[in-house]
């Protein structure tokens, strides 16, 4: 039988691989598809949540739904920002922004 | 509920999103993400809830692969970089401090859910839920105006 | 309302005089501060006679013939008045119920006498200033200065409580240095202003140090108190020792004893009143009247010898000296050096009552002796005795008055000096003989360059002055002075010929020699030792009749006239002989080095720390400060590379900041 405790080790996992993404990845569209992968996971925990403990209400799956809004409209805005980096800098990787420093 | 089923579209989930986290060729990681996506919408159904595995699939299993796409065209970065080598260990350690987190997790109860109805989700969205519907579009609102703009050629 | 109840208005109303002359002082027509101030002092003086009058009626009366011929028990023929001495008390300092420090007048025979000493003396040279000063810029300021100064003397004498003469004796000091002083352009005036106050001020930490230290021992500042068995008991020898002997060290500063002589030379740099009153009839003499004051202390720690053997070498090593200066006032200065020493070596033998009459003999005929000089200065128009033209001729009043007054220094009789010198060279005598010689050849000098000053100023013409020129004394060595930044005293011009005072100044030269006979009279056996009836130490006084004197008399006057003849017949024939090899005159007019010495070498020594401090302020101090500098710098530029700017090196910051607060507490 599968149970809370299924989905949320799973939630889990995938924030696992979307940290160690965000950390590891040289190009800055791939950090920010490993940030899409955190907010999944982050989306699965609380619809899975209000599924097993929220009959009336169901917050978290409703939570779920604009987790998913917000998504989408934090990954135009940064691919946007990308395309930017892109023409002035000539390259999307993550040692290509680093005028501001010491 | 099927353990079975449960077991299939979590393994492979992880699988390709280790993968899409993981791999040089960026196109095979956005294809791979797509697909970690649309196997998540399977377990939103498993979950109960088809009209969340249906956003999903709609938003986060295509547009978003395919906005990916467009960008990585744009941008030229067909092939990302390997890692270096305390990134990877980096990395590791943040994984590791995620499933510290979550150990408490294991071993929760019952397995009865509730399923949802997409009537019962959307008559709830436009009554109790009705300021974060209308915020939320605004900010979506929002993000197309200001992807425009900051994506627009410059004059000259 | 009898003389001691208004003994308060003797210090007060100099000091209101003070503060009336500083405020409109400048408003006043012509010499009218003059005659105010020297109004106020004659009141001043009025009231001190009044008291010493007072005094003598309250004071124990003493059968002569009983003292004389050793009957001690039969002695006393009136007693003294159960009041006496006199103490009139207020409370000034006191907290919360204690005592604390009250304000304290204190009259006893000695501080009547002394009072009455400084008053007259003070009138007299107020009176001498009013012409003397006349067409100085300054000339209000010169008398409020004055009027302090006399207040703060006459408070000093009057004081019951040793605080409150440790305050006098600061305000003096104060007033010393801006008379000196008082004609600051000069640059002679300006380091000797300082000279003064700062060796006195050196000196005056030995009056504090001990008084203070007395005070740990015995709870109270009283001068009465000092005096009695049970405080003494409360004493042991060594403290009393040492509290008695920083006492006399700020003794001998004020009072220019060896090694702390320098400064008075040179504060003839001060007008000529000021010379007269300050430095030689009173402020010098109030280092004598303390150490009186602290006899029984001295007595206790048996530490009187050291008195004495200061006093007996200053006297002989001033003496010495002046035979070598051409300058009157120097001579003068020297003069009261020596004769200090005279008064703490009577002091230091036990011949307390000698001192104090010399004390007040001294005053007298010394301020007419500066007087007298002013007097010369003012008719001449110079300092230097071989430059003054037959006063005798021009100048008779102020020549029979200086007469008097170096009659009585010499100590020949019937003059002052004769009977108080003699007695203290009576108790050196019996005490220790190298000390009487010392005395006795002091007296031998003091009569040879008295003798040598009268002849060439007043008996020769006017000639040129043998050492104006030389070399040695170029510029002013002795007050750190290099050849160009001080001038000598300009000579009278071609034809000058002297005059005689105006008449306030003949009148004061002629008080003070009158003055200066009284006194001394009122000590000797002619009018039956009234002095020394009235002002002795212990029970009785202790009068030695005439027939026992009669050796010492003999042989003081013999001395004294053995210098005066020598010094006739090698300066009447031929005053600018040169009887001294070169070298010995250089070394004498240098002062014999001393002063330069404590320039050079004590300055260097105080100077030394501050070398010491200079490295520790710009090596330890600045290096420190540098040091905080230089490790921020280093700081930073090893931190600022955490900024890398690098996308994957941030996202590293941020995993670690999160861990960093979960390991910390925050969930």
């Amino acid at each position: 039988m599968v149970t809370l405790g299924h989905f949320l080790l799973l939630s889990g996992l995938l924030m696992a691989v979307g940290l160690y993404g965000v950390l590891t990845r040289r190009n800055l569209i791939a950090v920010l598809m490993s940030v899409e992968i955190l907010l999944n996971a982050a989306a699965l925990a609380f619809a899975s949540v209000a599924a097993f403990r929220d009959p009336h209400l169901f917050a978290g799956q409703v939570f779920a739904l604009f987790v998913i809004v917000v998504a989408a409209a934090e990954l135009s805005i940064g691919f946007a920002i990308l395309l930017n980096v892109y023409r002035t800098h000539g390259a999307v990787t993550d040692d290509a922004i680093s005028e501001m420093r010491g | 509920m099927s353990l079975t089923a449960f077991y299939a579209l979590a393994a492979f989930a992880l699988v390709f999103a280790i993968f899409a986290v993981t791999t040089a060729n960026m196109v095979r990681a956005a294809f791979s993400l797509a697909i970690t996506f649309f196997l998540i919408a399977g377990l939103y159904l498993l979950l109960g809830s088809p009209a969340l595995a249906a956003i999903q699939f709609m938003v986060n299993a295509s547009a978003i692969p395919i906005m990916t796409l467009f960008i990585i065209m744009m941008t030229q970065s067909r092939s990302s970089a390997g890692p270096r080598t305390w990134q990877i260990a980096a990395g590791l350690l943040a994984a590791a401090a995620a499933l510290v987190f979550f150990k408490g997790a294991v071993g929760h109860g019952d397995g009865q859910i509730t399923p949802v109805s997409p009537e019962t989700l959307g008559v709830n969205l436009l009554q109790a839920a009705l300021l974060l519907f209308e915020v939320a579009s605004v900010l979506l609102l929002l993000a197309m105006v200001g992807a425009i703009v900051l994506a627009r050629r410059r004059a000259g | 309302m009898s003389y001691v109840e208004l003994s308060y208005w003797i210090p007060l109303l100099p000091a209101l005089g003070f503060v009336l002359l500083v405020l409109f002082g400048h408003s006043l027509p012509g010499r009218g501060s003059g005659w105010i101030a020297t109004a106020v002092m004659a009141v001043v003086a009025v009231l001190s006679l009044g008291l010493l009058y007072d005094v003598i009626l309250a004071a124990p009366g003493w059968d002569l013939a009983a003292l004389l011929g050793g009957h001690h028990e039969e002695a006393l023929v009136k007693a003294g008045s159960p009041d006496f001495p006199f103490r009139l008390e207020w409370s000034w300092l006191a907290i919360r119920g204690e005592a604390g420090i009250p304000l304290v007048i204190y009259i006893d025979a000695l501080a009547a006498v002394v009072t009455a000493m400084v008053a007259l003396a003070s009138l007299f040279i107020h009176l001498f200033s009013i012409g003397y000063m006349d067409g100085e810029e300054r000339y209000p300021t010169f008398f409020a200065y004055l009027q302090l100064f006399s207040a703060a003397m006459l408070a000093f004498v009057l004081a019951g409580n040793f605080f409150h003469s440790l305050l006098s004796w600061e305000v003096m000091g104060l007033m010393s240095y801006l008379l000196i002083g008082f004609l600051y352009k000069k640059k002679t005036a300006q380091q000797a202003q300082k000279k003064a106050f700062i060796t006195t001020k050196l000196a005056d930490l030995g009056f504090m140090l001990g008084l203070f230290w007395l005070y740990l021992l015995i709870g109270n500042f009283d001068l009465a108190d000092l005096a009695s068995e049970p405080t003494l008991a409360l004493i042991g020898t060594g403290a009393a020792a040492a509290v008695g002997l920083l006492v006399f060290v700020a003794a001998m500063g004020k009072s220019a004893q060896f090694p702390l002589h320098v400064w008075l030379l040179d504060a003839m740099e001060g007008p000529t009143p000021v010379s007269a009153m300050i430095h030689a009839a009173t402020m010098v003499a109030a280092g004598v009247y303390l150490t009186a004051r602290f006899y029984p202390l001295l007595i206790h720690g048996e530490v009187l010898w050291v008195v004495a053997l200061v006093g007996a070498f200053t006297a002989l090593f001033a003496a010495v000296l002046a035979p070598a200066f051409a300058d009157v006032k120097k001579i003068l200065a020297w003069s009261t050096v020596s004769q200090l020493g005279y008064m703490f070596l009577g002091l230091g033998v036990f011949g307390w009552a000698a001192a104090m009459f010399h004390l007040v003999a001294h005053a007298f005929f010394k301020a007419l002796l500066f007087l007298g000089s002013g007097s010369m200065i003012h008719g001449a128009a110079t300092q230097d005795i071989f430059e003054m033209d037959q006063l005798k001729k021009y100048m008779p009043w102020t020549y029979w008055t200086f007469l008097i007054g170096a009659l009585a220094l010499m100590g020949i009789p019937p003059f002052a000096g004769f009977w108080s010198k003699d007695l203290i060279l009576h108790a050196a005598e019996e005490h220790a003989t190298i000390l009487w010689l010392m005395g006795l050849v002091a007296a031998f000098f003091t009569a040879f360059y008295t003798t040598r000053m009268i002849v060439i100023a007043f008996h020769k013409p006017a000639m040129e002055s043998p050492w104006k020129a030389a070399e040695w004394t170029r510029g002013a060595p002795w007050l750190n002075l290099g050849p160009d930044e001080a001038e000598p005293d300009p000579s009278p011009p071609e034809g000058h010929h002297p005059h005689e005072s105006g008449v306030e100044m003949i009148a004061a030269l002629v008080a003070l020699a009158a003055l200066s006979l009284a006194v001394g009279l009122w000590g000797s056996p002619v009018f039956g030792y009234g002095l020394l009836t009235l002002v002795y130490w212990g029970e009785m006084p202790e009068i030695l009749p005439a027939a026992k004197l009669m050796g010492g008399y003999v042989t003081g006057t013999l001395v004294a006239l053995a210098g005066a003849g020598l010094a006739v017949y090698w300066y009447a024939a031929d005053p600018l002989r040169q009887r001294a090899p070169v070298w010995l005159t250089a070394a004498l007019q240098r002062r014999l080095y001393i002063d330069e010495f404590y320039y050079r070498v004590l300055g260097a020594l105080a100077q030394a720390p501050t070398y010491a401090l200079e490295l520790f302020d710009r090596y330890l101090v600045d290096g420190l400060v540098d040091l905080v500098g230089y490790l921020s710098l280093v700081a930073s530029a090893f931190l600022r590379h955490l900024q890398s700017g690098r996308f994957a090196v941030y996202a590293l910051y941020m995993l670690l900041g999160a861990l960093a607060l979960y390991v910390g507490g925050v969930r």
